[in-house]
């Protein structure tokens, strides 16, 4: 076991999910259920760390395995009327991690160029968005399931165990401890020689091609990992809002989680977490200003931290903080 | 005599198809190829220049042409101001300059949204059509295809003939010698990125009557323009060309039988399959190609 620093980083990530675990006591439920939203979010950011921050490819892709995830959790969860909803989450997870090794396979054993390993992402996802829109004719059904085209699937059956529905306050719960153990793999991925590869691939693919790395293999097996993330993302999605739509593919369901990533930090997970969820808080509280405006100013964030701060936001304060006991102690001492 | 009238039909829809792919693509491709920017933006300065050109139509009265004059000149215009304040810092910045387009096309998209709303009306497309057999042809589609072939032409004799076309491609082989002899690299990045601009506003504007005027309508050429970029490979012309060519015949095809939704989940399918097989795309064929002849 290797020890733990307690630098900045750390300390706050302990204190976020401390803070997590307490919120319940403090705020109603109304608050809780919208909070529960915001952590799912941050799954989606967490998935576009592992392949952006992490691996340095770019990639839309998190809002088809987003989407297949949701879809695949109502299809299942409705046809089993409610009682195979833990296997309709793992078979969300299971149908997005295989998309995202089928579409990696192309991508990195073709290899594709950063460059357009983003397009054709995003041509992806807007096909299965156009897709699931002309569903609404009756035949398209899945497990005697109706697509429904447009409107999409609605009264999806809530997460369950036996008679116990998650919803609310447990599912809140449910969402933390599932964020937490995703939380403490994708730490362990950080730290292990599967992630050292994955940033020797971001910094060079050449040079750990010619150290020996089989990077496409590596490249297609964080894809996946990743898609299943957001896959699990989309299954929570669709148990807390009851609903899903051909808009949940769109590329602006991701929008808010790549902003974040790369406004954060791309390569530090605490960072982005506590980024994203201030980021969910502020939208809702400026709510009353309407969202309208919301894509725009995310768009020039984007913009502008990607031109100016490429490090991120939250690396450069977490920095600062790291330093400043010790700048602290000089100016006593001298 | 019905399969006469078939064959017509069939090479129409084709061409119709090809010349589509390729203005979509062409200037996305030119960007690519020379600057090694992918620009996401792409699909919304061509929803720029059909807005110009919608917009001096219908409110304005504008005709037609003149409209589409503007909206290519719009967008120019607009494609250089992002590329002094944005695009110029990110040269040799591959992965950060796609996420910087994207930011502009995000921005692009809800501007448009808050100013004019969800849609416009659209304009009714011009010069008529006429009859063979029992189809009717659109004679502004046939105009299309004329327009695709000028401008692939053009660009050629650009790009062979003129000092910018040298220069050009002297920075695309290698920007350092080039700029060691002189060439202002800089100055013909922005050259390429406005002529890249104009050709997406050009495109935008005269598409504009055969499409719903939205602030997302981008999103329709990025997918078509993309899988022709991929399908081509990095060079703009001759890879474009290619690749607009066989996947016309492939969309045109499905779209016959089976409507245009599946000639574009096709087209996707195909470009997916074709860079597994065909890494550097058509692009790598013809070069491979070319060298093999010179070692003769």
């Amino acid at each position: 076991m290797k020890k733990i620093t307690w630098n900045t980083e750390n300390i706050m990530a302990v204190l976020f999910f401390a803070a997590a675990f307490i919120f319940p006591m403090i705020f109603g439920d109304y608050t809780i259920d919208n909070f529960a939203n915001f952590y799912v979010t941050i799954l989606i950011s967490l998935s576009i760390t592992l392949i952006w921050g992490f691996t340095g490819v770019f990639s839309f892709g998190q809002a088809v395995f987003y989407g297949l995830g949701a879809y695949t959790y109502a299809i299942i969860s409705i046809a089993s009327d409610g009682s195979l909803t833990i296997p309709a989450v793992l078979a969300a997870v299971a149908v997005a991690a295989l998309a995202a090794a089928v579409l990696g396979y192309f991508i990195f054993y073709g290899r594709i160029s950063n460059a357009f390993t983003g397009i054709i992402t995003m041509s992806v996802a807007t096909v299965m968005e156009l897709f699931m829109t002309q569903t609404s004719d009756g035949k398209w059904k899945i497990f005697g399931v109706p697509l429904g085209g447009f409107n999409g699937l609605n009264k999806i059956p809530a997460i369950s165990i036996a008679d116990f529905k998650f919803r609310g306050t447990a599912f809140y719960l449910l969402v933390i401890l599932i964020l937490l153990a995703v939380f403490f793999f994708v730490k362990w991925i950080e730290k292990s020689n599967f992630g050292y590869a994955l940033f020797g691939i971001r910094e060079n693919k050449l040079r750990s091609e010619m150290f020996g790395y089989d990077v496409a293999k590596l490249q297609t097996v964080i894809f996946s990992i990743s898609g299943a993330l957001a896959g699990l993302a989309g299954a929570l999605f669709a148990s807390w809002s009851g609903y899903v739509v051909p808009s949940n593919f769109s590329v602006a369901t991701s929008t808010i989680a790549v902003v974040m990533v790369a406004v954060a930090g791309r390569k530090n997970i605490t960072g982005t977490m506590i980024m994203t969820w201030i980021y969910c808080w502020f939208t809702q509280k400026l709510a009353a200003t309407g969202s309208e405006y919301s894509q725009l100013i995310l768009g020039v964030i984007l913009i502008i931290a990607v031109l100016f701060i490429p490090d991120g936001v939250m690396v450069a304060l977490f920095k600062k903080l790291d330093t400043l006991p010790g700048k602290l102690s000089q100016r006593r001492g001298g | 005599m019905q399969v006469g009238y078939d064959v017509i039909y069939f090479i129409y829809q084709f061409l119709v198809s090809t010349s589509f792919l390729i203005l979509a693509a062409l200037g996305m491709a030119i960007i690519y190829g020379m600057m090694d920017i992918t620009n996401m933006a792409q699909g919304e300065f061509m929803m720029l220049g059909a807005y110009t050109t919608v917009l001096l139509v219908n409110r304005a009265g504008c005709p037609f042409v003149l409209a589409v004059l503007c909206g290519t000149v719009v967008t120019a215009l607009f494609g250089g101001l992002c590329d002094r304040l944005i695009i110029r810092r990110l040269y040799g910045r591959t992965l950060d300059s796609i996420v910087v387009t994207w930011g502009i096309s995000i921005i692009l998209q809800q501007l448009i949204y808050i100013l004019f709303g969800p849609d416009l009306e659209g304009i009714s497309t011009p010069f008529g059509s006429f009859k063979i057999g029992s189809v009717s042809y659109s004679v502004y589609r046939i105009m299309l295809i004329g327009i695709a072939v000028v401008l692939v032409l053009g660009f050629y004799l650009l790009f062979k003939l003129t000092k910018f076309g040298l220069h050009s491609r002297a920075t695309m082989q290698n920007r350092e010698i080039a700029s060691a002899f002189g060439v202002n690299t800089y100055k013909i990045n922005s050259l390429t990125f406005m002529l890249g601009s104009a050709l997406a506003g050009l495109v935008g504007s005269l598409y504009a009557p055969l499409m719903g005027i939205t602030p997302t309508m981008g999103t329709n050429f990025l997918t078509e323009s993309f899988v022709t970029v991929v399908v081509g490979g990095a060079n703009p012309l001759a890879g474009t060309v290619l690749a607009g060519t066989g996947l016309g015949l492939v969309e045109g095809t499905l779209s016959i039988f089976y409507g245009t939704f599946i000639g574009r989940i096709g087209i996707l399918l195909i470009a997916i399959l074709s860079i597994r097989v065909l890494p550097n795309g058509f692009s790598g064929l013809v070069e491979r190609n070319s060298i093999r002849r010179k070692r003769r």
